[in-house]
């Protein structure tokens, strides 16, 4: 072999035993630390006064009509009652890629609080999801999907109840609806959520 | 040439005659795409910089190791392990910070100034200067990414260093300035064709001070 090649082997190695030595040294850290920011994550839609720490994770993952992944569910408990079913929602039909939501519900299904917690939104019109650069998601904060009133879930735009954020129509609708189907399939699989976190 | 001038020559060109941002033309991908408010180009501003230290030092370290023939591929597996290695140690020490730069660190394995830097300096000279060459042009970049960040949000949004808690911590809040409540600035400076527009605007400005620059030495040389 010449020693061109052989220099490049011996390098590729090392670069690849440095990778795999930091990665082994560093993956515990990194997994507490990505734990502790997931439950903070989860934990600011919902005040913090209103359940006990830390959410445990449903075992009963939630199937979603609009994608072939089904949701992660985390329930939240205060002195041993059920009080609220955080729900992780995926959607695809925003302006520009996924849209990933996390939704909170009460028991009986009406909404506690909604984040986004990841979005390709575009800067200054559909970004206006986060709650930290409008107020828009509050107004889901205590609706529900009575029998009857699915015609209300769409921008106003669109004919329905909801706030239309402006110029940002795909956007609000894609979030109006991927909160409906959350909450649709909530009310669906309410008994198995709870009881599978008794298992 | 002695080696203060050498060090000089290579801080006069990272920061201006051959920026990368400006002059070079280099990482357009992540400075477009980047640049929507002051707050995130100072991210990738920082994050470059971390990561052309080291690549530079360590490809100096390497470069008699290095085959001409295959040096290409070389630097890459370099860039693209450093790149991961700060990564992992930023996510596991340095966790808060590595949310707020997480997006901007994968980023910088697209960046051409990286591998431009490798090929052009850092492979032919030693790692003191190399080191030297990795500050001066990431200092440079991220001046450029500074700059075209602000212009961006002051036009797009009427603020700037909007969200800085997001990146430096909550002492950073009061540093936000609004310069109009407006709520809809200019939307195309926010977009990626206002993107183009603003950096053809930087780098013309830049042209038209060494045009003037150079015709006043011609001047003085004159007289």
């Amino acid at each position: 072999m010449s020693p061109t090649l052989l220099r490049a082997l011996v390098l590729t190695l090392a670069f690849a035993s440095l990778l795999s030595w930091v990665h082994t040294q560093t993956r515990d850290r990194i997994a507490i630390e990505q734990l502790h920011f997931e439950q903070s994550q989860l934990a600011s839609v919902l005040p913090a006064t209103s359940y006990d720490a830390p959410l445990k994770r449903a075992t009963f993952s939630l199937p979603m009509t609009n994608s072939d992944h089904p949701s992660p569910v985390y329930l939240a408990y205060q002195d041993g009652q059920p009080k609220a079913a955080l729900i992780e929602i995926t959607t695809s039909k925003g302006y520009s890629g996924d849209i990933k939501l996390l939704l909170a519900v009460s028991v009986e299904g009406v909404v506690l609080g909604v984040r986004v917690l990841e979005h390709k939104e575009t800067p200054g019109l559909g970004d206006a999801i986060e709650h930290t650069k409008s107020d828009w998601l509050n107004q889901f904060v205590g609706q529900e999907r009575a029998p009857g009133t699915h015609r209300r879930w769409r921008a106003d735009r669109l004919g329905g109840d909801f706030d239309t954020l402006s110029s940002a129509t795909i956007t609000s609708s894609a979030v109006i609806e991927a909160i409906a189907l959350g909450l649709d399939a909530y009310t669906i699989y309410r008994d198995q959520i709870w009881s599978s976190a008794n298992e | 040439m002695n080696d203060t001038q050498h060090a000089n020559g290579i801080w006069w060109s990272g920061l201006w005659s051959n920026n990368p941002g400006l002059v070079q033309l280099l990482g357009l991908c992540p400075l477009l795409a980047v640049t929507t408010n002051a707050v995130n180009g100072l991210g990738l501003a920082i994050a470059t910089l971390l990561v052309l230290i080291i690549t530079n030092t360590v490809i100096s370290l390497l470069r008699h190791h290095i085959g001409r023939d295959i040096r290409i591929p070389l630097f890459v597996l370099i860039i693209a392990s450093t790149v991961t290695v700060v990564e992992l140690l930023m996510q596991a020490y340095f966790f808060s910070l590595s949310q707020r730069l997480g997006i901007f660190i994968p980023l910088i394995v697209t960046n051409c100034t990286l591998l431009a830097r490798a090929e052009a300096f850092a492979s032919r000279k030693p790692i003191w200067l190399s080191l030297q060459d990795g500050l001066s042009q990431g200092i440079g970049f991220g001046a450029v990414l500074l700059v075209m960040g602000a212009v961006r949000e002051l036009l797009g949004h009427g603020t700037l260093f909007a969200q800085a808690e997001t990146l430096l911590g909550p002492w950073a809040k009061n540093l936000t300035i609004q310069l109009w409540t407006e709520p809809s600035g200019l939307l195309l400076a926010l977009l990626p064709p206002g993107a183009f527009l603003i950096l053809a605007g930087l780098v013309a400005f830049s042209q038209w001070i060494k045009l003037h620059h150079q015709s006043d030495e011609t001047e003085i040389k004159t007289e």
